[in-house]
């Protein structure tokens, strides 16, 4: 990245490009906003997808909260720090709508065993995964959260604290408690 | 682990146990020191695409907040819009000038302020330098047809 700044307009406004971003316009010349937002969300999409699944248990609801992160990333995405990273920054996002989600709804979801989930193929499913999605099911939404953000996303644990607002001390105390619970799974079914 | 309906199961997944357990090892041992890894894997080992109507509804809502279009080829004809209007707007400021172009000609103009003799045939209005009045002399050279005007600031002297 050079030392120029790179500009974009949106609604009249004109806001300075730099890091992950600017990298793209670098590369593609393709300052336009959508595009932008488009071009940032093709790696990310796919993840943050199963991300919201696994983390409200497979519920019908989650492909609405998948689509309401996308269109608010849109709409703020000219408040987007163009230094931080945008997988982060969506997360965030998804994670506070998850959050509203919970506390409207109760966390009372229609869960989905993950043996009911068929696509017309057989999945071949390893005979842990399982149980660990059934040990994650009994976490509280907001463990469940940091549970596959850390094992799903790989996030590390200063970006999980980041995503989710907790210290790296509460993100690692709920890590531990997750592994106490799925290893109590794991070891009752020898 | 509760054993499934075996049709069910034919149904809907076959299930392997892909785990690998070293040799030498109890069961209880090589799960208490592979358990991330196992948590890991366990995790990742289910993930699926996102269905198309999802991603169709997400792209026809985009659509109607930003309607404005983003390909290069829209882009393109934006841009050669611009540019048609620009031409237009100085194809019509060039016509006007070379109209009433005419109506300028042979104006004649006030003598020139400050000189004391005034050339036949040559008007100037005023010469100015650094906002005072100059002193002006205008020279007929006499054998072209050049017309030479010299300013002076006032007070100096040549």
């Amino acid at each position: 990245m050079n030392g120029n700044t790179m500009t974009l307009n949106f609604a009249g406004q004109t806001r300075p490009i730099h890091g992950q971003a600017a990298a793209i316009c670098e590369e593609t010349a393709v300052p336009d906003y959508k595009e932008l937002f488009l071009q940032l969300l093709v790696p990310v999409k796919k993840f943050l997808y199963n991300f919201i699944q696994k983390s409200m248990n497979f519920s019908a609801d989650a492909d609405d909260i998948f689509q309401d992160t996308l269109l608010k990333g849109f709409r703020y995405f000219h408040s987007f720090d163009r230094d931080r990273s945008f997988k982060t920054w969506i997360f965030t996002i998804a994670h506070n709508l998850m959050k509203d989600h919970f506390s409207t709804n109760n966390a009372l979801l229609p869960a989905t065993d993950i043996e009911q989930l068929e696509d017309g193929v057989n999945r071949r499913v390893p005979e842990d995964a399982r149980e660990i999605y059934s040990a994650a099911k009994k976490l509280k939404p907001k463990h469940r959260e940091v549970f596959f953000l850390f094992y799903y996303n790989e996030f590390k644990i200063p970006e999980i604290a980041d995503i989710t607002g907790l210290t790296k001390v509460n993100v690692k105390f709920i890590l531990q408690q997750a592994r106490k619970s799925v290893k109590k799974i794991l070891e009752v079914q020898l | 682990m509760s054993k499934a309906n075996k049709n069910t199961r034919t149904t809907h997944m076959k299930i392997e146990n892909t785990n690998s357990r070293p040799e030498n090892t109890t069961d209880t041992e090589w799960r208490h020191t592979d358990l991330d890894a196992r948590i890991k894997a366990g995790v990742q080992s289910y993930e699926s695409d996102i269905p198309m109507n999802v991603e169709a509804a997400f792209m026809k809502e985009l659509e109607r907040i930003a309607p404005e279009v983003t390909s290069g080829k829209h882009r393109h004809k934006r841009r050669t819009m611009v540019w048609g209007a620009l031409a237009t707007a100085a194809s019509i400021l060039l016509a006007a000038l070379l109209l009433f172009s005419p109506l300028f000609k042979n104006t004649p103009i006030p003598p020139l302020q400050g000189s004391d003799t005034v050339e036949e045939g040559v008007f100037v209005d005023s010469v100015s330098i650094d906002g005072a009045p100059a002193d002006t002399y205008i020279v007929d050279s006499g054998d072209s047809n050049m017309t030479i005007v010299w300013a002076e600031r006032p007070g100096n002297e040549s």
